[in-house]
């Protein structure tokens, strides 16, 4: 098995990586490796270490034993290896004092191949103007430009920590189908997400993180085989003609919270939500549980 | 080190570098005009051998020690504090803003982004010197006075190398104090409890200007002062490089 591993060129692989991320909690032997070209999904909700693994494949976290190589090399020892990765942190925030323009050109010039052009255009279509300032943007326009500086970076291997974070379900479909678009042109995906949906959608194969390990990882049909649940609040009351939509397998009230279950469908389901008048899709963070359970 | 990372500290210490290059200005243009404009009664040996020897009386005289002395005075004080606030904020500034861990994924190694930063910043405040001292020279010479103005410059390196204190004591404060401001005001403090408590330790810069060696600089310098100075900055830089490499953000 390892043989036919090394065979094919690995951005990333992890062995017996432990680190302790919080008074409590420690990533324990953690092992696994991320193919060349493939969107690899790292699946877990807040505070279960999936920022600390990303952190610590940049070097940002220093593991505690265990190794990393990336490209097959110790990212540590030759730091130019990032020149060919793009990460986006969860917890960067954008400095204020730019213009949207000038703090793409300055955080790009920081990179050797760096498409600005790309970025502008992207964040144009987005409805954010290159003159606008930074400290004048909203969250979510934040996360946008975040993303478009990372993502203008035309490198081999793209690590995102929570990359939809703070985004309207829309842009989150869009973004997704970018890193899509951008795995066929070459590049290797790593993200890290609390929303299956995003697993589901895009990703080749899935690891299933809690509290610090790695439960299984999932090719894509494995996947499409649990079940999923969408949490919105609706500003309405939600009649049962509202939610005759092909794949959903039932829903629940709890106060005013709906909990829809589905098998499959989710694309169709989440669209046709959308489109409900007045109702404003909310997607909740899932209790990790429900899906975890499912993978033991 | 690239010039985006020098663009970059610009930008973020900008405001800081303003101000303190505009009050610079100002006092070499209130020294300059405040130096009373009377032909001197006496020269300088005339006025030793007539017993004044206090080095205030000989001010009234002197244009060039008065502009020397007061000069200092005041790149002491603007100097020192604007290099606690570019030590302080250096990399407390990136933490506390949430922009650091922008700087760690490009590819620059930790080390490269610690004493890059150390080095751009130190520049930029021997840029103010430089600057400040060339306008003082202009008005010298707007006001047809005499110096010797590649002493001035001099000056201006002395304190740079001086700087070097402040600058570290602020950065290394901020590993300790998360609050910026707070660790601001404690490093002045501490930096200026520090000179009042070493009476004449700035001294031989000013001094330089009366220098008989000049321009050779060999028998008329502090050595020893120097080195105390450069290994009690290069002392905290390292201290503070061990937290910044050990540290997780």
């Amino acid at each position: 098995m390892r043989g036919k591993e090394e065979e094919r060129r690995v951005p990333v692989r992890i062995t017996g990586l432990s680190k302790r991320y919080a008074a409590d909690r420690k990533i324990s032997s953690l092992s696994f490796a991320v193919y060349q070209q493939e969107i690899f999904c790292l699946l877990g909700s807040q505070g279960s270490g999936t920022g600390a693994v990303l952190k610590m494949l940049l070097d940002i976290v220093h593991p505690e034993s265990g190794k990393i190589e990336i490209f097959g090399e110790n990212i540590a020892r030759n730091p130019r290896l990032k020149d060919r990765i793009s990460y986006l942190s969860r917890d960067y925030q954008l400095p204020d004092g730019y213009s949207v323009e000038q703090l793409i050109t300055m955080t790009g010039s920081f990179f050797s191949q760096v498409d600005l052009d790309w970025a502008l255009d992207f964040l144009n279509a987005q409805g954010i103007k290159s003159d606008w300032k930074i400290n004048r943007l909203s969250r979510e326009k934040r996360q946008l430009v975040k993303l478009a500086q990372v993502l203008s970076n035309q490198s081999d291997l793209i690590i995102l920590d929570r990359p939809t974070a703070g985004l309207e379900l829309a842009r989150q479909n869009q973004i997704l189908l970018l890193l899509k678009e951008l795995r066929d042109r070459g590049a290797t995906v790593m993200f890290s997400s609390s929303q299956p949906f995003e697993a589901r959608k895009i990703a080749d194969r899935t690891g299933f993180f809690h509290q610090g390990s790695l439960l299984a990882v999932r090719g894509k049909e494995e996947l499409a085989e649990f079940p999923g649940k969408i949490i919105f609040v609706p500003q309405f009351d939600i009649r049962d003609e509202h939610l005759t939509i092909p794949g959903i397998t039932g829903w629940t009230r709890e106060n005013d919270r709906f909990i829809i279950h589905y098998q499959a469908n989710e694309d169709e389901i989440i669209k046709k939500l959308s489109s409900l008048p007045n109702l404003l899709l909310k997607l909740e963070q899932p209790d990790p549980g429900d899906y975890i359970s499912g993978v033991k | 080190m690239n010039v985006s990372f020098l663009r970059k500290e610009f930008k973020a210490n900008c405001w800081k570098i303003y101000l303190i290059l505009a009050f610079l200005i100002i006092s070499a243009v209130l020294l300059v005009l405040r130096f009373p404009r009377f032909p001197p009664l006496l020269e300088q040996q005339d006025l030793v051998r007539l017993g004044v020897e206090n080095q205030e009386k000989l001010e009234i005289y002197e244009f060039a020690l008065y502009l020397a002395n007061h000069w200092i005075n005041r790149l002491f004080y603007a100097g020192s504090i604007l290099a606690v606030l570019l030590g302080v904020d250096a990399l407390a500034r990136e933490i506390e803003e949430g922009t650091l861990p922008f700087l760690l994924s490009t590819p620059q190694s930790r080390q490269r982004i610690f004493f890059g930063k150390t080095l751009i910043n130190l520049s930029l405040l021997g840029l103010v010197i430089i600057i400040s001292t060339l306008w003082l020279g202009g008005v010298v010479i707007l006001q047809n006075y005499d110096i010797y103005f590649l002493r001035f410059l001099l000056l201006g390196f002395w304190f740079f190398i001086f700087a070097a204190l402040p600058y570290s004591l602020g950065l290394l404060l901020s590993f300790f104090i998360s609050d910026r401001v707070k660790a601001g005001i404690i490093a002045v403090a501490i930096f200026f409890l520090f000179n009042f408590l070493t009476p004449g330790s700035l001294a031989w810069i000013s001094e330089y200007y009366l220098s008989a060696y000049f321009p050779a600089i060999e028998g008329s310098l502090p050595y020893l002062k120097i080195a105390v100075i450069l290994a009690a900055a290069a002392l905290m830089q390292l201290l503070s490089w061990r937290f910044f490499s050990k540290r997780e953000f």
